[in-house]
């Protein structure tokens, strides 16, 4: 038996299941003798109702139609990036190796910075070679081949730089 | 959705299957708009938060080994989206944009119905603005009681604090209400 009265906290307990065995029978027991409980007890049931009812939380129709395109377009601009790095990175090794190619002699010793590279890049004058050896069968003239490689370098730079920007801006 | 089911969901949004995406979009978006509605005030904000908030669960959804519910782990990244947006943005937060009186003063008085169903839409519509008059946390932590029936453990992992302060900030958010509505309803018995 309760000497006073119901307070928020234990209705709230008993609301959101937390009281059981004594303690719940205690209280059901004394709401069952207090009216003025019993009128507080019905408020806070009304406002627990008012609590679960969904108000205005309302999604666009197409929601999930946007957010699954959304998804989509994300993953194919990364697919799009990572393809752009890899040919940007395969650019500049076909570039440094031609460069390679021209400028420095296989097998021959250079002094200074050079034969630092060199022995830097002491993999790049043979593949260099093997490369040379293709062409020359292919019958492409290596100074057309750097060329195409700069000019395909200097659209990779305008289209990221310039056109992509406008176009994300526009869209 | 039972746990094993969300498993398998999970594993076929990682293999690309867009289906699976769209489920899963579908069960939960009633869940991220709970969070993002209750914490932010513009409407046209919200939406884009909302996808927001299923792009990083996308992009995020291979780091997740279910350590906690899905649900769990998508009201936190909503949480924290709201709480960086709003930081971002500068915007106010709601409470500090509406004023007590204003938001009463939008509504019909109680007495220009007599229909009991009109009064008890209004009631409700008074609770939601009353909600709405909460502190940020208050408010989130009673939809994610009330509206996602949440446990007092999981509503501490999304926002980031003990179980025992959810449920005394959930305690003093809902006396607060009573004691708001008594008031108002005093209020209009007196006029």
């Amino acid at each position: 038996m309760l000497a006073d009265h119901l307070n928020d906290e234990m209705i709230q307990d008993y609301l959101d299941g937390n009281l059981a065995g004594n303690s719940r029978a205690v209280f059901e027991q004394h709401a069952q003798e207090c009216s003025e409980c019993r009128e507080a007890i019905s408020m806070y049931r009304e406002m627990y109702a008012g609590l679960e009812i969904e108000s205005d939380f309302v999604l666009p129709k197409n929601f999930t139609r946007q957010v699954v395109r959304l998804t989509h377009k994300k993953q194919m601009g990364s697919i799009q990036f990572g393809l752009q790095q890899l040919f940007f990175a395969l650019a500049f090794l076909i570039v440094g190796i031609n460069i390679t190619l021209y400028y420095i002699e296989p097998g021959q010793a250079t002094t200074g910075v050079k034969d630092s590279i060199a022995s830097a890049f002491q993999f790049l004058p043979a593949l260099a070679g093997i490369l040379g050896s293709l062409f020359q069968q292919a019958q492409i003239p290596g100074f057309y081949f750097i060329a195409i490689i700069t000019i395909l370098l200097v659209l990779f730079v305008i289209d990221k730089l310039v056109l992509q920007p406008r176009f994300r801006h526009a869209s | 959705m039972s746990e094993e089911k969300t498993k398998i969901a999970v594993s076929k949004i990682l293999r690309g299957d867009a289906g699976a995406f769209k489920e899963f979009v579908d069960n939960y978006k009633r869940l991220v708009a709970h969070i993002v509605f209750r914490m932010v005030k513009s409407s046209a904000d919200r939406d884009d938060l909302c996808q927001e908030v299923f792009i990083k669960a996308y992009e995020n959804l291979a780091n997740f080994h279910f350590q906690s519910k899905v649900s769990t782990w998508l009201a936190k990244i909503a949480y924290n989206a709201c709480l960086n947006y709003v930081e971002k943005k500068r915007i106010p937060l709601y409470e500090d944009s509406v004023s007590h009186d204003d938001a009463f003063g939008e509504l019909p008085s109680i007495s220009s119905s007599p229909i009991d169903v009109f009064e008890q839409d209004e009631a409700t519509n008074r609770l939601m603005l009353e909600i709405g008059l909460l502190p940020v946390a208050y408010r989130t932590i009673v939809t994610l009681f009330h509206l996602d029936e949440l446990s007092y453990g999981e509503i501490g992992n999304v926002m980031d604090m003990p179980a025992g302060t959810v449920k005394s900030y959930l305690f003093r958010a809902r006396t607060m209400l009573r004691e708001r509505m008594m008031q108002k309803y005093q209020k209009e018995e007196l006029c």
